[in-house]
């Protein structure tokens, strides 16, 4: 079963992990939503050519848009087919205006409170996260184990950061090992971040003084792993060139 | 006929008069190759979801089939959205086209910068035309804008560090050496399938730092207006305010 049918099949009240650390609990809005929306996203049906167009996507027309492609393009996960397949979700993406709020809860994720976020109806092959984030809050870096992300700020600002192992990755990994920082890159909205299962598959966020809001669009393409792995960091790089830490996984 | 073109800040290429058929030429061959007509707009889901390779990588002339007629549609829009929707798509078929296959440049040694950086153009259509660089082992290519261009940086061979910036508030003309401030809003690694992009409305500043083996990749660099020009950028070492990134800078005009 995967994630949005995860959620689908949730009974009210009910609630499961739809993605590392994030626990998602059927209101009973959502369902009818995500059954009008779903309708929507039927290979075949998308036909809007908004290639030329300087007009901004509905959610609801993003979905319908983007859901037959991805779902030809997300089969292929190795590094180039999984950049390929989140830039292009990323091409549609930056075409939206907004995105619906949904019900949010504390994210569980963060290093304090502040963190926020609920699951919006997105259709399969993937799901769609709606964060927000307090001035200064933090989301502690995390890896994902089994699904990839497309991260869309819609509001505000925030600082993201990815990390990989140095090396092979091995999330059992015991003791301390090194990571390198991938990338640091500040995020406004209309831009993106992308967490490739290949690549840079730890991400981390701070939010700015006027806090932040956003899209995760995750999509499963790995066996579910039960704990998410949290990537603990030396403070200071133990290289400064090309930024490798010491570092050491916590659940 | 030949002509003297600045293809990317600082590096000048010979053109021979036959890559200077007008646009609408070349978009017509490319659409008419294609097989996409005037009247049959390209469509950004059928060519998203084509496969013109057996082993979903793409070779030349698949990568040109595949991203050149979208992207011709999507480069109409040069709105902050629209020049990112564009990135994303030229990235998101670059990304998948196997990198044996992407043409090599003749490259020129850029000035006496040491440890040495050298340019060439390996592509030129519409609407983007591809940049070849090569850094040596700790080759430091100073920060620079693209005003009006945006950027899509594959990384080919080796490492090598970009740094994006955004110029805060205003800032003076190229021929002012009054200082003003930039942001750093991007600090990554590129290597081998790796992408950076900018755009005339975001990160238009960047720099690259080569790592110790050198870096090889490509730009492909496109105009979303007019060619006004560009300039090197004098960067303070440490931060003005280092919460937010925020350098002091200042416009050094195009040699180094």
């Amino acid at each position: 079963m995967d994630d949005q049918e995860t959620i689908d099949g949730l009974e009210i009240g009910e609630s499961a992990e739809v993605s590392p650390g994030v626990i998602v609990e059927r209101r009973c809005f959502l369902k009818s939503a995500a059954l009008a929306l779903g309708s929507l996203a039927i290979p075949g049906v998308a036909s809007a050519n908004l290639a030329a167009s300087n007009e901004r996507l509905t959610y609801e027309e993003f979905l319908k848009e983007v859901v037959p492609v991805a779902r030809k393009l997300v089969s292929d996960i190795s590094l180039a087919g999984q950049q390929r397949y989140l830039l292009t979700i990323a091409s549609y993406a930056v075409r939206m205006a907004d995105a619906p709020v949904p019900a949010m809860r504390d994210s569980g994720q963060g290093a304090g409170a502040g963190t926020f976020i609920g699951a919006i109806p997105g259709a399969d092959p993937f799901i769609v996260l709606h964060w927000r984030m307090e001035p200064g809050s933090i989301i502690r870096p995390h890896a994902h184990t089994y699904g990839n992300v497309m991260t869309l700020a819609l509001e505000g600002e925030v600082r993201v950061e990815n990390f990989e192992m140095v090396g092979a990755r091995d999330f059992d990994a015991k003791g301390t090992f090194k990571a390198r920082k991938t990338q640091s890159q500040l995020v406004t909205p209309g831009q993106v971040n992308l967490v490739n299962l290949e690549s840079g598959y730890v991400h981390g966020f701070q939010a700015g003084t006027r806090g932040g809001r956003g899209l995760d669009i995750t999509t499963r393409i790995k066996q579910k792993r039960e704990t998410t792995p949290y990537l603990n960091l030396s403070k200071k790089p133990v290289e400064i060139e090309p930024g490798i830490y010491e570092a050491s996984w916590t659940t | 006929m030949k002509t003297i073109d600045e293809v990317t800040p600082g590096f000048s290429e010979t053109r021979r008069r036959v890559l200077g058929a007008p646009a609408s030429i070349a978009a017509a061959f490319i659409l008419e190759r294609a097989g996409v007509g005037f009247a049959n707009e390209p469509s950004q889901e059928k060519s998203a979801m084509t496969e013109l390779n057996t082993d979903g990588r793409l070779d030349w002339a698949a990568f040109l089939k595949q991203c050149e007629p979208v992207a011709h549609e999507l480069h109409k829009d040069s709105s902050a959205a629209g020049q990112d929707a564009y990135l994303h798509w030229v990235a998101s078929n670059i990304a998948r086209a196997r990198t044996t296959d992407i043409p090599r440049a003749k490259v020129g040694r850029f000035g006496a910068v040491e440890p040495a950086i050298r340019f060439g153009v390996s592509y030129r259509g519409q609407p983007f035309f591809i940049v070849e660089w090569q850094l040596e082992p700790g080759a430091f290519l100073p920060p620079h804008c693209h005003p009006n261009a945006s950027v899509c940086t594959l990384g080919l061979e080796g490492e090598a560090r970009i740094r994006n910036f955004e110029i805060q508030g205003e800032a003076p003309s190229f021929t002012s050496r009054q200082s003003f401030l930039v942001r750093e809003t991007h600090n990554e690694i590129i290597g081998p399938g790796r992408i950076n992009t900018l755009s005339a409305k975001r990160d238009n500043i960047h720099t690259f730092q080569a790592g110790k083996n050198g870096a090889r990749g490509i730009d492909i660099s496109t105009y979303h207006g007019p060619d006004v020009g560009f300039s090197f950028i004098e960067l303070a070492t440490t931060p003005r305010e280092p919460e937010r990134r925020v350098f002091e800078a200042a416009w050094k005009g195009q040699s180094i």
